[in-house]
C-alpha cells in the first residue's frame, strides 16, 4: 500500500469512527417508541435541524453531478440550479414544510404518508403515496451511492474497486441507522454536514491556487473554453428549459419524504423559520465552489466525455492538492452521501412499516414496529447494492428523473393542507395524472411542446386531475369539518388582525 | 403584555393539546411577541403587514418580481469579469441570491411569524 493510499484509509476510518460513535451515543438515547426512533421525539432545534435538512439535501449530486454538468455546460449551471433553490426552498417549507409540520402534530402522524391518508380519510392514498415515494427514492438513493463509488475509485486510483466502496458505505450507514434511528442520523448529519461545507472550501481554494489564484484560472477557461463562462444559447439553458427546471428543482425539495419527515422532527416554528433563513448563504458556500472546480476542471483536464465528467470533482482536487486534502475531500463525499441515504432508509422503512405494515397488522406493537423498520432498512441496503452495480445512467439523468417524478406530488402536498375542497379522490387523480404524463414525455419517445422539459407538462396535469378529482368527488368528512373550523378561525383571525 | 403573561390568560398548558403546548413553551422560551405585544402599525407599509391577505400578497409580488428576475436575465454575457474572477452570468446569478435571502427573510420575519401568531390565537379561540 502507498503512503498515498495509507493516508486516504487512515482518514476515512477515522471519519467513520466518529460517525458510529455519534451514531452508538444516540442509539443509547433512542427509546422504544415509534415516534422517538423515527422521529426523535420531535425535538429538533435550529442547528440539529438545519445541519439535518441541508445535509439530507446535499448528495453527490451536488458535489460530483453538479461540477460533471458545469464541466460541460459551465457557469449557467450555477443559476439553471443553485440561485433558484435559494427561494424555492425556503418559499415550499412555508407555503407546504409549515402547514405539514402543523398538521403533522395534530394527527400524530409519523410519516408524510400517513398524514395525508389520516387528513384525508384513505388509506389507499397513503399505500399510493409510499409506491411513489418509493419508485422515486430509489433511483435517488442510487445517485447517492454511484458517486462515491466513482469517488473512491478515482481517489484510490482503483486500489478499492466501484463495488467494494459501495458497499462499504451501505454497511456503515446501515448499522448506525438501522440501531439509533432519527435521533443518530440527524445527529451524525451535523458532523457530515460541517465535514462536507469545510471540504469543499477547503478544495476550492486549495484548486485555485494550484491554478495561480481564481483570476488564472479563471483566465485559463476565457482562452481555451470561453463559452463556458456564459449561458450563451444552449438547448438546456433556452428560456423553457430554464424555467420549467427551476420549477422542478424548486419543487422537488419538500417533496423528498425524508425532507418532510425531517420537518416533521422539528422541535417548534422558529427553528423552521431560523432553516429557511440559513439555506440561501448555504447554497452560496457550497454551490459555487462545485461550479467553478467544474468549469475550471475544463481547461485543467480537457476531453472528458458524457459521464466521465461526473469524475472532475475528485480529478482536480488529485491533480492541485495533497494525500491529506485529497483524503478530506473523500471525506466530504462519504459524509455528504451518508447523510442522504441514512435519512432515506430511515425514512422509505418508516412508511414500510407504518403505511403498509401496521394496515394489515394494526395490533402491532410500538416495539416491533420499530423492529419491522430496521429489518426494512438492510431490505433497502441490500436492493439499493444491486442497483448501483447495475450503473443504469449518469448521476444526473437519474436525479433528473427522480426530481421530476417527486415534484408530481406537490399539487397533493399542498393542496392537501391548503384547500378544503381538496379530496383523495382529487389526490389519486393527481398522482395518476401527473406522473402518466411525466413517463410519456420522458421514456414514450414523445417531445415535450413549447420546449419545456416533461415535468411542467407533468406538473400542470397533475394539478388538473387534483382540482378535476376533487371537484367530481364529494367532500369528505374530515374536510367537512376543517372546513367549518376554518371559517370560524379566519373570522377571529380577520376581526383580531383590523387595526386600531 | 409579556409571552408568559399571554398564556397565561389562554389558560394553563395541561387543558392544551399536545401541539399546542409545543408551540406556544416556544413562545415563553423565546419570548416572542404576542399579537397583542407587537407594536401599533407605524406606517402605511407596517399598517398593510397587518392584514394577513395584504403581506400574502406582498411576499407573492416580490417572489414574482425575482421568478421573472430569474428567468429574464439582463444582458447575458461574460463582461463585466466581477471581482476578476466572476462572469457576469455567475454574478448576476449571485446577486440574484442576494435579493433571495433578503425576500426570505422578510418571510420567515414578518410574513411566517405573524401567521404563527394567529394560528396560536386562532387555535386558542376554538377551546
Amino acid at each position: 500500500m502507498t503512503a498515498h493510499q495509507l493516508t486516504l484509509l487512515c482518514v476515512c476510518v477515522a471519519y467513520f469512527l466518529v460517525v458510529l460513535a455519534i451514531g452508538a451515543a444516540a442509539y443509547r438515547r433512542t427509546g422504544r417508541s415509534a415516534e422517538d426512533y423515527f422521529l426523535g421525539s420531535r425535538t429538533a432545534r435550529t442547528v440539529v435541524l438545519f445541519m439535518a435538512l441541508f445535509g439530507t439535501n446535499v448528495t453527490p449530486f451536488v458535489l460530483m453531478g453538479i461540477p460533471g454538468l458545469a464541466y460541460h455546460h459551465g457557469v449557467g449551471v450555477f443559476g439553471y440550479n443553485a440561485a433558484i433553490i435559494a427561494l424555492g426552498i425556503p418559499v415550499s417549507f412555508y407555503l407546504i414544510g409549515y402547514r405539514a409540520w402543523v398538521a403533522a402534530r395534530e394527527l400524530k402522524a409519523i410519516t408524510p404518508a400517513e398524514l395525508y391518508a389520516r387528513r384525508l380519510g384513505s388509506d389507499t392514498l397513503g399505500l399510493v403515496l409510499f409506491g411513489a415515494y418509493l419508485v422515486y427514492t430509489l433511483p435517488y438513493v442510487v445517485t447517492s451511492v454511484l458517486g462515491v463509488g466513482l469517488a473512491v475509485s478515482t481517489f484510490t486510483e482503483n486500489a478499492v474497486s466501484f463495488e467494494v466502496a459501495a458497499a462499504a458505505i451501505l454497511a456503515i450507514t446501515l448499522v448506525y441507522t438501522a440501531l439509533g434511528g432519527m435521533r443518530a442520523t440527524m445527529w451524525t448529519n451535523v458532523f457530515q454536514g460541517a465535514t462536507f461545507m469545510v471540504v469543499v472550501v477547503v478544495a476550492f481554494l486549495m484548486v485555485a491556487h494550484g491554478m495561480g489564484g481564481v483570476s488564472e484560472a479563471t483566465r485559463a477557461v476565457m482562452s481555451e473554453h470561453p463559452e463556458l463562462l456564459s449561458k450563451g444559447d444552449r438547448p438546456i439553458f433556452s428560456p423553457g428549459s430554464w424555467a420549467s427546471w427551476a420549477l422542478a428543482i424548486s419543487l422537488t425539495v419538500i417533496a423528498f419524504p425524508h425532507m418532510m419527515v425531517r420537518i416533521f422532527a422539528a422541535r417548534d416554528a422558529v427553528a423552521l423559520r431560523n432553516t429557511c433563513r440559513l439555506y440561501p448563504v448555504a447554497l452560496v458556500l457550497l454551490w459555487l465552489p462545485a461550479v467553478m472546480l467544474g468549469v475550471w476542471g475544463a481547461a485543467a483536464l480537457p476531453g472528458l466525455e458524457g459521464r466521465a465528467s461526473d469524475r472532475i470533482f475528485p480529478l482536480m482536487i488529485g491533480a492541485h492538492c495533497g494525500s491529506v486534502v485529497q483524503a478530506l475531500a473523500l471525506a466530504g463525499i462519504l459524509a455528504a452521501v451518508m447523510s442522504t441515504i441514512d435519512a432515506q432508509f430511515l425514512t422509505l422503512s418508516s412508511m414500510l412499516s407504518r403505511d403498509v405494515i401496521r394496515r394489515f397488522r394494526p395490533d402491532l406493537s410500538e416495539a416491533r414496529e420499530v423492529r419491522w423498520g430496521r429489518g426494512f432498512v438492510l431490505v433497502f441496503a441490500v436492493v439499493t447494492y444491486a442497483l448501483v452495480v447495475a450503473r443504469p445512467a449518469s448521476i444526473f439523468s437519474i436525479a433528473t428523473f427522480s426530481f421530476s417524478g417527486y415534484v408530481m406530488l406537490v399539487p397533493t402536498l399542498y393542496l392537501g393542507l391548503a384547500w378544503r375542497r381538496f379530496t383523495a379522490a382529487g389526490a389519486l387523480w393527481s398522482i395518476a395524472a401527473g406522473n402518466v404524463v411525466l413517463l410519456v414525455f420522458m421514456f414514450g419517445g414523445f417531445e415535450p411542446p413549447g420546449d419545456v422539459q416533461p415535468v411542467a407538462w407533468g406538473l400542470a396535469a397533475a394539478i388538473a386531475g387534483a382540482i378535476g378529482g376533487s371537484m367530481a368527488s364529494p367532500m369528505s368528512r374530515q374536510g367537512r369539518t376543517r372546513a367549518a373550523r376554518t371559517a370560524a378561525s379566519e373570522v377571529r383571525c380577520t376581526r383580531s388582525s383590523i387595526p386600531s | 403584555m409579556t409571552a408568559s403573561a399571554g398564556g397565561g390568560r389562554r389558560g394553563p398548558p395541561e387543558r392544551r393539546d399536545e401541539a399546542l403546548a409545543a408551540v406556544e413553551g416556544v413562545v415563553d422560551r423565546t419570548a416572542t411577541k404576542t399579537p397583542d405585544e407587537l407594536p401599533p402599525p407605524c406606517c402605511t407599509i407596517d399598517r398593510a403587514l397587518v392584514s394577513p391577505s395584504h403581506r400574502h400578497r406582498v411576499l407573492a409580488v416580490l417572489v414574482g418580481v425575482l421568478l421573472v428576475g430569474h428567468v429574464v436575465q439582463p444582458a447575458p454575457g461574460i463582461e463585466p469579469m466581477i471581482l476578476g474572477w466572476i462572469p457576469w452570468d455567475l454574478g448576476y446569478h449571485l446577486l440574484w441570491m442576494a435579493a433571495a435571502a433578503a425576500v426570505v427573510w422578510f418571510m420567515t420575519d414578518v410574513v411566517w411569524h405573524r401567521d404563527e401568531l394567529e394560528r396560536l390565537r386562532a387555535e386558542d379561540g376554538d377551546r
